[in-house]
């Protein structure tokens, strides 16, 4: 590589980087420390980072429950039209997340394909916390599937042929020897899930709502605070910052996208 | 007593196993010997119950185990058909310790924990290996791999030993060294074993009888006399006039 080439390489990765960090580090520089001590407790960021932090929580746990059997079939099981539901658990991850909120309000709203029926047992999702849960789920699985199932996939199938002679039950095979193998990806989609649920806004706007206290979380504080408070805006926006930089490096440490095992 | 008849297996347009035929009497070490990639691992894992076979029959002691390609089809779970396996890459469980290892397939056959604990502290002192027990497959070398999958397999005490290759891999010190101790094996424990090696010199120091695997299917067996070579010599599969049984 000539010098003329290298410039190029080293212009090109400094106006790319200088393009990530100039508003991230804009962020951190806006507040002064003492507007930042002051407004990190404050009701108007608290309320919405709890909340954040529960449905995040509860969205990625449910995920992890129900999402783990399907990523393992998807994985290690052939079957006739597997290449379909593979492509359908994907969906989301490419949905414009507008569109998600109005295909959850079209299902479960009361007047919905599913909501007519959950209404009439008295039950209304839009502007519960389900709800905050139900979007997160539906918009941060896919960040889930794909994690675990390269993991199931990476598990060495001879090793789980040997525990298959060694015990009838598969089950046991299942938890004692292919799940703690799959472990570290499926942490890591469990993160990263985590993370994109942390991050859930259009989706939750749409279909749940912006209440605050119940609905409103740090995203939809950040867009309804940037009208009247900049500050507080700016504090939720730095503390998102700081827990997706922390998310992506517990993701890099497990090896999340470069390593499998 | 192992019962193999009619077995036959393809991969896509690729056929394997035709028609394969062999009886492998209690007791008895039988090397199922040839070269590499014409059907031996598949005849193991047909037998092992983790694949199944087109068409054919495997009996182990007068029971079908599996049956494939008529109407009444057959697949016994492999743990519930007595035997143990050595593969090729040993498929130790990475995550567990030696002794957990072990202990494995006695807890999951409901042994109490003590009696499956003293059960591997035995494999483990008749392998050689007991003070590896709480080392990761990781940690060791292969030789003590190997003796840890051994172990692993002996351990819930089948009768039929399968093992794929099992010093392939190794360096010569090494595989003299195994050899000597897996012929003690077979004998102190009176095992029926399918011995599947590409080395026939290493086959007629082990086992009982060699069958030769050629296209798919067991060209001819004979009996192998233990009785020291008068010279070494490099392994060299028999003529096709080797006494046939």
């Amino acid at each position: 590589m000539n010098k003329l080439q290298t410039l190029l390489v080293a212009v090109s990765c400094a106006a790319f980087l200088l393009f990530i960090s100039i508003p991230v580090a804009a962020v951190f520089l806006y507040v002064t420390p003492g507007e930042l001590a002051a407004t990190v407790t404050s009701d108007a960021v608290l309320t919405p980072l709890k909340l954040s932090l529960l449905t995040a929580t509860i969205s990625a746990t449910v995920v992890l429950v129900f999402a783990t059997p399907l990523s393992y079939i998807l994985a290690r099981k052939k079957f006739s039209g597997r290449w379909f539901l593979d492509t359908l658990v994907d969906v989301p991850i490419v949905l414009p997340p507008a569109v998600a909120g109005l295909a959850l309000l079209l299902a479960f709203a009361p007047k919905g394909l599913v909501g007519q029926y959950l209404l009439s047992r008295g039950i209304v999702l839009p502007g519960s916390l389900v709800a905050v849960v139900m979007a997160e789920i539906f918009v941060a699985s896919p960040f889930y599937f794909r994690s675990s199932k390269t993991a199931f996939e990476a598990v060495n199938q001879r090793i789980i042929d040997s525990g298959r002679i060694l015990t009838k039950s598969d089950s046991r095979v299942f938890l004692r020897v292919t799940l703690p193998l799959a472990g570290r990806g499926i942490l890591a989609g469990f993160i990263m899930c985590w993370a994109r649920s942390l991050g859930e806004f259009g989706a939750t706007l749409l279909f749940a709502g912006n209440l605050p206290g119940v609905t409103q979380t740090m995203p939809l504080a950040i867009y309804i605070a940037m009208e009247s408070n900049l500050v507080e805006a700016d504090v939720l926006s730095a503390i998102l910052i700081l827990f997706s930089f922390a998310v992506l490096v517990a993701f890099k440490l497990l090896g999340g996208w470069n390593r499998s095992d | 007593m192992i019962s193999i008849s009619g077995l036959t297996k393809a991969f896509g347009e690729r056929q394997v196993i035709k028609d394969l035929n062999l009886d492998v009497e209690s007791g008895e070490v039988v090397g199922l010997v040839g070269p590499s990639g014409i059907g031996k691992s598949t005849t193991l894992n047909i037998v092992a119950g983790l694949m199944k076979p087109d068409s054919g029959e495997v009996k182990i002691d007068g029971r079908v185990v599996t049956r494939s390609g008529g109407s009444s089809e057959v697949m016994v779970h492999p743990a519930e058909r007595g035997l143990g396996y050595v593969m090729q890459d040993n498929a130790l469980f990475p995550h567990m310790t030696v002794v957990d290892n072990i202990a494995f397939g006695l807890r999951g056959a409901k042994l109490a924990p003590e009696r499956a604990l003293s059960r591997a502290q035995e494999m483990m002192e008749l392998l050689r290996i007991d003070d590896l027990a709480e080392l990761r497959p990781g940690q060791l070398s292969g030789g003590q791999q190997k003796r840890v999958a051994l172990a692993r397999s002996l351990a819930p005490q089948p009768n039929i030993l399968l093992m794929d290759e099992p010093l392939s891999s190794m360096d010569q010190e090494l595989r003299e060294h195994l050899k000597a101790e897996l012929k003690g094996i077979f004998d102190r424990l009176d095992l029926t074993v399918m011995y599947v090696t590409h080395d026939n010199l290493e086959a007629r120091q082990l086992v009982d009888r060699i069958a030769v695997f050629g296209s798919g299917r067991i060209s001819g067996t004979f009996f192998v006399s233990h009785q020291p070579p008068a010279e070494p010599s490099p392994a060299r599969l028999p003529d096709a006039s080797a006494a046939p049984d």
